[in-house]
């Protein structure tokens, strides 16, 4: 049987850790191309924590799906390749805080979904 | 006669069916070859659009197309006109188009070496200098000046690059083609739509030979299997609830070392066919450590257990077992056949010791045998952090060996402790150190035979040994270079006194190069050089004995310092005599190995190999490690310390203008939207702020810059400014909030400003370093890996003992198997061309090492 195959999901993990090891950031790019015409992009953002670096990470303390907007796509594509100094720099901090804010209920969920949208336009 | 005539009349008709069959195979080959050719000059020029340079000129065309109008609407050189006019209509047409339309008339426009057709602004040129006319020099400059610059940008674009790209491109084009042609494509198909339904599903991971992962992938696939398998396709299930059904049973989980890790998952259809489709799910994880991968003894795992270098073997999970045993067996005609292996304990806390492991490890035949036992322990710095160390490793060893010589045995026995240290990479990454040292006591015996005891040598006695050592490591795309130094202080019995010293040079290089598609040439080369001088007396096993068998310096299994002459065509350790007696005062060896893998399975599908996409997307991850290492080093400059320094009083500005604002708010109930805003900037920047401060394991950089941005969507201070100043305080006038925003802004322009001199360029060049070793790595890890390789391998040695023990010469050749699911082994003969006494003609080696039985 011939075994040519198409991608219809593509999956990247990018690993975030804070240079003090007491937090982690896994920064998941996914790009569906369900029909072979149209593509949806979309961020799994996931924060650990732990008290001490001897600490294993348990599971992580807040997740974020969020659907990229369309008109974002091209970073995406690009940000799929590695994120940037300044994406890197916005995932680890407004993004994981507003992520950690939302789980305390300080700020709406929305909110925090549009701050680590907000990643991919970073330079 | 009848019949003779029809077989003939046959086998004619046959041969002009054959030809015209060859004929059109030909004809269609060569149609094909030069539809690809087409293909693939169309493509290059389509990539040579997505050259920077190339960007360049089209800026610039909307310049040339004025500059070439106003030549033609001068009116002064109607013998010109023609020349202008096709070349305005190049350059319009070229504005006006895009890809390779566009880049086909931006070619004509320029000079391009043996096309003289074309070159449409050079013929502009000659034609209206020709003209003489000064009322043309203005526009005639104009001219020169962009066709120049055009010119310079258009041989500057990276055509080589180009072509390679569009090789690799038509290369998965024609495979898709040839391999799956119109029958089962699943291109354009909306399967769910189409009322698919699926077939059978698949998980590939390179590694599913390892049981910890074939348990996870079982799991896995027997999860979907359930979900979808002959049910209708929706994307819904076989691209997102299949791909959670994955990620949930984590097929990268933490390892006992730092390292980098690696996670692409793919999830591709195929062979869509009588209304069926099937699934394939793809997994490629891989951890790096950043700068071991740099040490020879690393590339030797690579080709031989690739598991253990992507971080597979060591891996902190459930249904990972704390025990790791590899068997091995070896044969050679003096030690015989021999076996052993290495077990290690390793537990996830080795109670309150500062050790990670427990090591037993040997080999033992009839004649001879060579054990040890260990507690190892190791230290590595995080990998986003600075600092000049990467890792510690340190260790506690006994051990004891017999070796026969063929004229009596050597023995000895000892304890060890070593300590070392690996720099992180040094030189723009090209370069990282180790550094370390040891103490040794025990007894070195001999049971003489009929071997002859040099002068200051004695046969038997105990002794205590200082050791210290360093190594400069170097890795690059196809090769690692390593040179050890060790010198060793020796003395006989419990004397703080220097007996004996050696000196230790032992160099490597390994270099492979894939020739053709992940048939890996391997070549290594290693150069050991020994000298001892004893002033007082030396253990006979202390002096320098060659042969088959290695002895190292150091006992640690991740610095193999040679410390004896290797010669593969003289078994054990039968090279030793000298005009003083037996062992050698002084040596050198060299030893060749080049192996051809013949036969392979790539680690990764060579579809993806070839695909720079894919590609890409692996070396994102150490792209974005190397982001974060750059944050942090930019966190280290003394502006950004500055700005830190300044943050408490911008908290104590913002709350004083929190505070003004919500004394003016009672008073002024019709300005509610403005006040909102106000007050959301004022907190959203506190909150940043405070988090900046403490930051609670937050990432203080990211945090910084956030609020000193001047990004719209950010919660920045320049909001503050905008919505408490302008908008709000130009309806109230109030003189607090004013006074209040003032020193937010005030602080606000002094900490950007101090942000703004924080040396990006260095801290980039930085990150970029430490994770050179990484890069390469993983380049080698994905394209010259195999699963396995079967290798044809010839071998040269030449060694010399001395005083006067004579230069020995080993050519050999045999074969080689590396099977990372099972084992690996090399079996050949080598000859020793110039054979002293008792060496033998030459040797069997044979050498086997099976995969870790319990992972």
């Amino acid at each position: 049987m011939a075994t040519t195959s198409n991608i219809i999901r593509l999956k990247v993990h990018f690993e975030l850790n804070t240079p003090n090891g007491l937090r982690r950031v896994i920064f998941g790019l996914s790009k569906d191309a369900t029909s072979g015409k149209t593509v949806l992009w979309t961020i799994d953002f996931q924060l650990f924590e732990r008290a001490k670096k001897s600490d294993p990470y348990g599971d992580a303390i807040v997740t974020l799906n969020v659907e990229v907007d369309k008109a974002l796509n091209s970073k995406a594509e690009k940000a799929a390749k590695g994120l940037t100094a300044g994406q890197s720099a916005h995932a680890l901090g407004p993004a994981a805080d507003d992520a950690k804010a939302a789980e305390d209920g300080e700020i709406d969920e929305e909110e925090a979904q549009t701050t680590v949208q907000n990643t991919l336009k970073k330079k | 006669m009848k019949s003779r005539f029809t077989l003939r009349r046959c086998a004619l008709a046959g041969e002009i069916f054959l030809l015209l069959a060859c004929g059109f195979q030909i004809c269609l080959a060569q149609t094909q070859r030069a539809i690809q050719k087409t293909e693939l000059g169309n493509l290059q020029n389509y990539y040579a659009t997505r050259d920077p340079h190339y960007a360049n000129i089209v800026t610039q065309l909307p310049n040339l197309q004025a500059a070439i109008s106003e030549l033609k609407n001068a009116g002064r050189g109607q013998s010109c006109i023609s020349t202008i006019d096709t070349a305005l209509r190049r350059t319009t047409s070229a504005i006006q188009s895009s890809e390779q339309p566009q880049y086909g008339n931006i070619r004509a426009l320029v000079f391009i070496p043996g096309e003289y057709d074309e070159n449409r602004l050079d013929k502009v040129l000659i034609c209206v200098n020709g003209l003489q006319d000064p009322s043309l020099a203005q526009s005639i400059a104009r001219l020169q000046t962009l066709t120049q610059q055009i010119q310079e940008e258009f041989d500057l674009i990276d055509l080589a690059q180009a072509r390679r790209q569009a090789k690799a491109a038509l290369d998965k084009v024609i495979e898709t083609d040839v391999a799956g042609g119109a029958a089962g494509s699943c291109t354009g198909i909306d399967l769910e739509q189409a009322g698919f339904t699926v077939r059978s599903i698949r998980i590939d991971d390179p590694f599913k030979f390892l049981p910890w992962v074939k348990t996870r992938q079982k799991r896995a696939a027997d999860q979907i299997t359930t979900l979808i398998k002959d049910k209708p396709f929706t994307y819904a299930d076989a691209a997102g609830k299949a791909l959670d059904i994955i990620e949930n049973e984590n097929f990268l989980p933490d390892t006992s070392e730092a390292r980098i890790k690696l996670r692409l998952e793919l999830v591709s259809v195929a062979n869509c066919l009588a209304g069926n489709v099937d699934l394939i799910y793809r997994i490629y994880s891989t951890q790096i450590m950043p700068v071991l991968s740099a040490r020879p003894e690393e590339r030797v795992k690579e080709r031989e257990t690739p598991q253990e270098p992507a971080g597979q073997a060591t891996v902190e999970t459930t249904g990972a077992s704390p025990f790791h045993f590899t068997p091995a067996a070896g044969y050679d005609s003096t030690d015989l056949l021999f076996g052993g292996g290495r077990f290690e304990f390793k537990p996830r806390k080795f109670w309150k010791l500062p050790f990670k492991s427990a090591v037993i490890k040997g080999e033992a035949s009839s004649r001879m045998h060579n054990v040890s036992a260990a507690l190892e322990g190791a230290y590595d710095s995080q990998v986003e952090t600075g600092g000049w160390l990467a890792h510690a490793e340190w260790l506690v060893n006994f051990a004891h060996y017999s070796l026969p010589t063929g004229a009596g045995d050597i023995r000895g026995g000892h304890m060890t402790a070593h300590f070392a240290g690996v720099t992180k990479p040094l030189l723009n990454g090209n370069v990282s150190l180790r550094f370390g040292a040891s103490l040794e006591g025990g007894n070195r015996q001999t049971e003489p035979g009929s071997l002859i005891l040099a002068p200051d040598t004695v046969p038997n006695a105990g002794f205590g040994t200082l050791k210290l050592y360093g190594a400069l490591d170097s890795r690059f795309r196809n090769h690692i270079f390593n040179a050890s130094y060790g010198l060793e202080l020796g003395a006989v019995g419990p004397a703080a006194r220097v007996d004996w010293h050696k000196h230790i040079l032992d160099a490597r290089h390994q270099f492979w190069y894939s020739l053709g598609n992940h048939h890996l040439l391997d070549v290594e080369s290693r150069f050991t050089l020994g000298r001892l001088s004893v002033p007082g007396r030396v253990p006979l096993p202390e002096r320098f004995f060659g042969g088959r068998n290695e002895e190292f310096l150091i006992a640690s299994d991740a610095w193999q310092i040679r410390a004896n002459p290797v010669i593969r065509a003289i078994p054990g350790n039968r090279f030793f005599q000298t005009t003083e007696g037996a062992g050698g005062r002084a040596f050198f060896s060299y030893n060749l190995t080049a192996a051809y893998g013949i036969w392979r399975k790539t680690l990764v599908p060579e579809e993806l190999t070839t695909d720079e996409d894919f590609k890409e997307e692996l070396e994102g991850s150490i792209t974005t490690v190397t982001s974060t290492l750059q944050n942090y080093y930019s966190s280290k400059d003394v502006h950004y310390t500055n700005v830190l320094s300044q943050l408490p009083a911008a908290q104590t500005a913002l709350q004083d203008l929190k505070n003004a604002v919500a004394a003016a708010q009672t008073s002024h109930p019709d300005q509610a939207d403005l006040f909102k805003a106000c007050t959301r900037a004022v907190s959203g920047g506190l909150r940043r702020i405070g988090s900046a401060i403490t930051p609670q394991g937050a990432e203080p950089y990211g945090l910084i810059a956030s609020v000193l941005s001047d990004d719209p969507d950010e919660i920045q201070l320049l909001k503050v400014n905008q919505t408490c100043e302008t908008d709000l305080n130009g309806v109230l006038h109030d003189a607090n909030i004013s006074a209040a925003t003032s020193r937010v802004e005030t602080l606000r322009k002094a900490m950007t400003a101090e942000f703004a001199q924080i040396d990006e360029d260095r801290a980039q060049k930085k990150a970029t370093a430490d994770m050179a070793f990484t890069r390469r790595t993983l380049n080698t890890l994905f394209n010259d890996v195999n699963i396995y390789a079967i290798s044809p391998v010839i071998v040269f040695d030449v060694a010399r003992v001395g005083p006067a023990g004579g230069t020995r010469y080993g050519p050999g050749a045999g074969i080689r198997f590396e099977l990372a699911t099972t084992a690996h082994f090399t079996l050949g003969y080598a000859w020793n061309v110039k054979q002293g006494p008792g060496e033998g003609r030459g040797n069997i080696f044979f050498a086997i090492g099976v995969r870790d039985l319990f992972h």
